[in-house]
C-alpha cells in the first residue's frame, strides 16, 4: 500500500506508505480526493501545480476478474475542472501487483524535455531520459520500448497530440497483446502528461506484492460467485464477446438516439453497415478476431482485432463510441475508414469521441462534407503534422466551433457529448449536464433505465424520475470506478445479491465491515470532492446546462427536445 | 438466437405470418422467452409489443443491453 511521488521539476522520487486520510481508497475516490486536496483549483492545468495521479481500483490486484481498471486524475485542460479518466489493459493490474496504490506525478520538466518513468518487478522506480523518442507515435514507441525493455511490461504513453498539449489528447496504454490501443481518452489528460514531460510509464507486469487480503478465503468465495454471475448473464457472457460494445449501434439507432451528422438527426441510414453484427461478420470473413481478450483478468473478452480486406491488422479494439463518433456523427458508413480513424487516434494519442465530434463540427460548419471518410482521415493526420487545422481538431469540438463561429457545438463543460442523444433519452441530459466530468456517458449511464425495451421503467421522453436516476447512477458509478470493476462486468453486481458480493470483497480485503451505506458514501464523497474542486475552479450552476441546440432543435425521428428544467438540473446533487 | 436450431445469423429467417401479426406474437412464434428480448425493431424503428408488423418488414430482435 504505497504512494510513489515523482517530481519532474526536481527529479525526486519518494515512496511512502499510504497516508491515513487515503486509507481504503482506490481508483476514482482516491484520485478525486487527492486532486481536490492537493491541486489549487485555479491553477494552470498545463503548469507545474497540476498533478497527474495514476491509481488502480481498490479491488485491482485481487483475484476478482475484470479489475484491471486504472483511474487517472488531474485538473483537465479541456474542461477546466476535475477529471477522472478510466482505462483498462494491463497497467492497473501491474501497479496493484506491485503494491502501488497511487503514482503521483508532480512538478514539470523543463520545456521540451521528456522522461520515461520505469517501475521494475521489485518496485524500484527510475526516471530515464526519453529525449530520443520525442514526437514518436504510440505504436512505434511501444515497439521500441519492447525491443529495449522486453515484452513483460505494461506501457502507458502519449503520442504527438499529448506532446503538443492538445486538449483532446489521450493517454494510451497497452493491451494484453502489447498494443497501445486502450485509451484513457476523455478530458485531455494526455496534454497534462505532456506538459509534465512524461512520455511513458513502463511498469513491470511481474509484481507479486499486491496488498494482502484480510480474509483471502472469504474473498475468493465471493469472487467466484461474481465471476459466475458475469458468465451467466447473456450480455456479458456471450453477446459482448461476439459483437463487442458495437452491439449497441442498432438498438440505439432504432430508438432514434444515435446522434447523426453533428446531432442533426437521431438515426443514421447506414447504421446497419457499421453495426456490431456487420463488424463481426466482416472481421470473421477477413480472418480478424472477435471475442478477444484485451485486459488482464478479463472473462468477457469484448475486444476485437479489425483487419483489412487482405487480413492485415488495422486496429484493436473497435468500440461503440468510436463507431458512432467516426461513423454516424460524421455521416460516414464506411467501417474500414472508421477502423483507420480508430487506429490513427490511438497512434497519435487522441480521444476518439472528442476527435470525431470535432470533425463533425467542422463538417457541420461547411469545412468538409459529411460522409467524407477520407477527409476525416486527412484531418486527423493533420493533428500529427501540427497544422493549424490539426491543432483545432486536436483541441476538440469547442475549439473547432469557436474557430468557425459555429453555433452547433455539442459540448458540456467543454467536453463533447457521447453516443446517446439527450433529446431521445432525457436521463442522459441530466448526466451530461451535471456530472463534474463534463459531457460524459459512463459517469451516469441511464440508457437501460430509460428504454422500456431493456427493462427500463422511465419514460425516456419525460422528465419524471430522470434526476433521481441520474443521481443514483452517478453515485453508483463513482463507487464502481473506485473499486476498479469494468463497466461491462456490472452484470456481476446487478441486483441485491450481486452488489452484496462486492461489499463482501471490499470487506474481505480491508478487514473492516462494508455495506450498502458505505458503498453509497464512497460514491457521494467522490462526487462531493469533485463538485468542490469545480466550484473552487469557478464553476457555477450555469455550467450544469446543455448547449442551446438540445433545448431548441427537435431531433428527428422522435422530434423531441430536452425538457429537463434548470431547477431540476440543480436538484441533482442534493447532498 | 439459441432458441432456434439451425438459425444462421447472416441469412436470418424469412417468415410468412398472418396479417396483423404484432411484435409480441412474433416473439411467441419464435419461442423466445420474453425475458430474453430487449428490443424489437421493424424496418429500423423500435416497435412495442402490440405494434402490428408492416408487410415485408425487416425485423430485428435484440437481447437486453448494458453499455458504455
Amino acid at each position: 500500500m504505497k504512494f510513489i511521488r515523482v517530481n519532474l521539476t526536481t527529479k525526486s522520487i519518494d515512496t511512502h506508505d499510504v497516508p491515513e486520510e487515503y486509507a481504503g481508497l482506490g481508483g476514482r475516490a482516491l484520485t478525486s480526493s487527492l486532486i481536490n486536496n492537493e491541486v489549487p483549483a485555479t491553477c494552470d492545468p498545463l503548469g507545474s501545480e497540476n498533478k497527474l495521479v495514476f491509481a488502480p481500483g481498490y479491488l485491482s490486484g485481487t483475484p476478482l476478474v475484470n479489475t484491471s481498471r486504472l483511474s487517472i486524475g488531474a485538473k483537465s485542460p479541456l474542461t477546466g475542472g476535475i477529471k477522472e479518466s478510466n482505462v483498462g489493459g494491463t497497467v492497473a493490474a501491474a501497479l496493484a501487483n506491485l503494491g502501488i496504490t497511487a503514482l503521483i506525478v508532480e512538478g514539470q520538466a523543463a520545456a521540451g524535455t521528456y522522461y520515461f518513468l520505469k517501475i521494475d518487478g521489485g518496485g524500484e522506480v527510475s526516471l530515464l531520459d526519453a529525449g530520443q523518442n520525442k514526437g514518436m507515435r504510440t505504436y512505434a514507441l511501444v515497439e521500441k520500448l519492447t525491443e529495449e525493455f522486453g515484452d513483460k511490461n505494461s506501457i502507458t504513453c502519449i503520442g504527438p497530440a499529448g506532446e503538443r498539449h492538445l486538449t483532446a489528447a489521450s493517454v494510451q496504454t497497452t493491451d494484453l497483446d502489447g498494443r497501445p490501443c486502450r485509451a484513457a481518452g476523455r478530458g485531455g489528460l494526455g496534454a497534462v502528461m505532456g506538459s509534465k514531460g512524461l512520455k511513458a510509464l513502463i511498469v513491470a507486469r511481474s509484481g507479486k506484492s499486491a496488498d494482502a487480503l484480510a480474509d483471502a478465503d472469504a474473498f475468493k468465495e465471493a469472487a467466484k460467485a461474481y465471476a459466475k454471475a458475469v458468465r451467466a448473464d447473456e450480455f456479458s457472457g456471450e453477446t459482448l464477446g461476439e459483437f463487442g460494445s458495437a452491439v449497441l449501434v442498432e438498438p440505439i439507432n432504432a430508438a432514434g438516439a444515435f446522434p447523426t451528422r453533428n446531432a442533426r438527426e437521431g438515426q443514421f441510414e447506414d447504421a446497419s453497415k457499421i453495426s456490431g453484427e456487420n463488424m463481426a461478420k466482416i472481421i470473421k470473413a477477413r480472418g480478424g478476431k472477435t471475442t478477444h481478450k484485451g485486459c488482464a483478468q478479463c472473462i468477457i473478452d469484448c475486444s476485437n482485432e479489425y483487419v483489412d480486406a487482405d487480413g492485415k491488422y488495422i486496429t484493436s479494439s473497435l468500440e461503440y463510441e468510436t463507431i458512432w463518433s467516426m461513423g454516424g456523427m460524421i455521416g460516414n458508413g464506411d467501417l474500414d475508414a472508421i477502423a483507420r480513424l480508430d487506429f490513427l487516434c490511438d497512434d497519435i494519442g487522441l480521444d476518439t469521441i472528442s476527435t470525431g465530434v470535432a470533425i463533425a463540427v467542422a463538417m457541420d460548419a461547411g469545412y468538409r462534407k459529411f460522409g467524407d471518410g477520407q477527409a476525416a482521415i486527412a484531418m486527423v493526420e493533420e493533428v500529427a503534422a501540427g497544422t493549424e487545422m490539426g491543432k483545432l481538431i486536436g483541441n476538440g469540438p469547442a475549439a473547432v466551433g469557436e474557430h468557425f463561429k459555429h453555433d452547433r457545438v455539442p459540448v458540456m463543460k467543454g467536453q463533447s457529448m457521447a453516443a446517446y442523444d439527450p433529446r431521445a433519452i432525457q436521463g442522459m441530459a441530466v448526466t451530461y449536464a451535471t456530472t463534474p466530468m463534463g459531457g460524459d456517458h459512463t459517469a451516469g449511464w441511464v440508457v437501460d433505465q430509460n428504454l422500456e425495451a431493456f427493462g427500463g421503467k422511465l419514460d425516456r421522453f419525460s422528465a419524471e424520475g430522470q434526476v433521481e436516476a441520474s443521481r443514483n447512477t452517478q453515485i453508483h458509478m463513482a463507487a464502481v470506478d473506485s473499486v476498479g470493476i469494468c463497466d461491462f462486468a456490472q452484470s456481476g453486481l446487478a441486483g441485491p445479491e450481486g452488489i452484496a458480493t462486492v461489499y463482501k470483497m471490499v470487506s474481505a480485503k480491508s478487514g473492516k465491515p462494508f455495506g450498502e451505506e458505505d458503498w453509497t458514501a464512497l460514491g457521494i464523497r467522490t462526487l462531493k470532492a469533485e463538485r468542490q474542486f469545480n466550484r473552487n475552479a469557478g464553476f457555477t450552476s450555469k455550467d450544469d446546462r446543455l448547449p442551446k441546440m438540445f433545448y431548441e432543435e427537435p431531433l428527428p425521428p422522435t422530434n423531441k427536445v430536452v425538457i429537463i428544467s434548470d431547477e431540476q438540473m440543480d436538484s441533482t446533487f442534493d447532498f | 438466437m439459441k432458441y432456434l436450431s439451425d438459425y444462421d445469423h447472416d441469412q436470418g429467417l424469412v417468415l410468412e405470418l398472418p396479417d396483423h401479426t404484432d411484435a409480441a406474437a412474433l416473439i411467441d412464434y419464435l419461442g423466445i422467452p420474453k425475458s430474453r428480448v430487449g428490443m424489437v425493431s421493424a424496418n429500423g424503428q423500435q416497435v412495442k409489443p402490440d405494434d402490428i408488423l408492416p408487410e415485408n418488414a425487416i425485423v430485428k430482435v435484440f437481447q437486453p443491453i448494458f453499455g458504455g
